[in-house]
């Protein structure tokens, strides 16, 4: 399981690297389904995936892990809240 | 009828891992943050992240609100600060039944926290509401 890995690698960039990148394909799910037309009656928001994965990565190398936890709580409820993006990132943890 | 509530019922499953799985990440994330005054302020951001969701992820708040309180074994300040959460969360939707166990070694915590008297009395004011709500259940 992913969660093992991560949490048995030693470096804050090796154990938060691979959720950045995890949650960067729940981004992407995310924004898939808001272009479909159920997700648009209920007005979805898209997030800018570059924007959020070069800040991310930025706030991570330079160590400043507050920063990267307050960076990706803007996004949860669009994430958690969307189920298929749920059962994608499942997939993806498991 | 019967495939659309076995749907029904692995989604909210898979909600409920979803979630515990990302917040257990997020958790610790937050452990790992030097500063311990930056720390606090994260904890507080993470509670609020929890407590403020929807009404209808309220079965999965008191699971997440654990996750994060076992993930700060030895830091007392950040612990007070998510027990007194969990309390809250409690008070707010009358499930201070299932705290009563941990009610009744508030004293032993608050040994083993060492926080102020100001603290102190906030915590016993709202675990003494607690369970005054678990006598009227009784």
């Amino acid at each position: 399981m992913s969660l093992v890995i991560i949490a048995n690698k030693s470096t804050n960039q090796e154990q938060f690297g691979r959720f950045i990148v995890e949650l960067k394909g729940v981004i992407a799910s995310h924004n898939a389904n808001v272009d479909s037309e159920e997700a648009a009656a209920n007005k979805g928001t898209k997030v800018d995936l570059n924007d959020f994965s070069s800040k991310a990565k930025a706030l991570l190398e330079a160590d400043n892990l507050s920063g990267l936890l307050s960076h990706i709580l803007t996004i949860d409820n669009l994430i958690v809240n969307d189920a298929r993006c749920i059962i994608f990132f499942f997939t993806k943890i498991f | 009828m019967m495939l659309d509530v076995l749907s029904s019922s692995l989604l909210k499953f898979f909600n409920f891992i979803v979630a515990v799985s990302s917040f257990y990440i997020l958790s610790l994330l937050a452990s790992k943050i030097a500063d311990k005054d930056q720390q606090l302020k994260s904890v507080r951001e993470l509670i609020n992240s929890v407590v403020n969701k929807k009404p209808e992820t309220q079965s999965i708040k008191f699971k997440l609100l654990v996750t994060l309180f076992n993930g700060f074994d030895d830091e007392k300040e950040i612990r007070y600060e998510i027990f007194y959460a969990i309390l809250s969360l409690a008070d707010e939707l009358n499930k201070s039944n299932i705290l009563l166990s941990h009610l009744s070694n508030i004293d032993e915590y608050i040994s083993n926290w060492k926080i102020s008297t100001d603290k102190q009395t906030k915590l016993l004011k709202l675990a003494s509401k607690l369970i005054n709500k678990c006598d009227d259940k009784l």
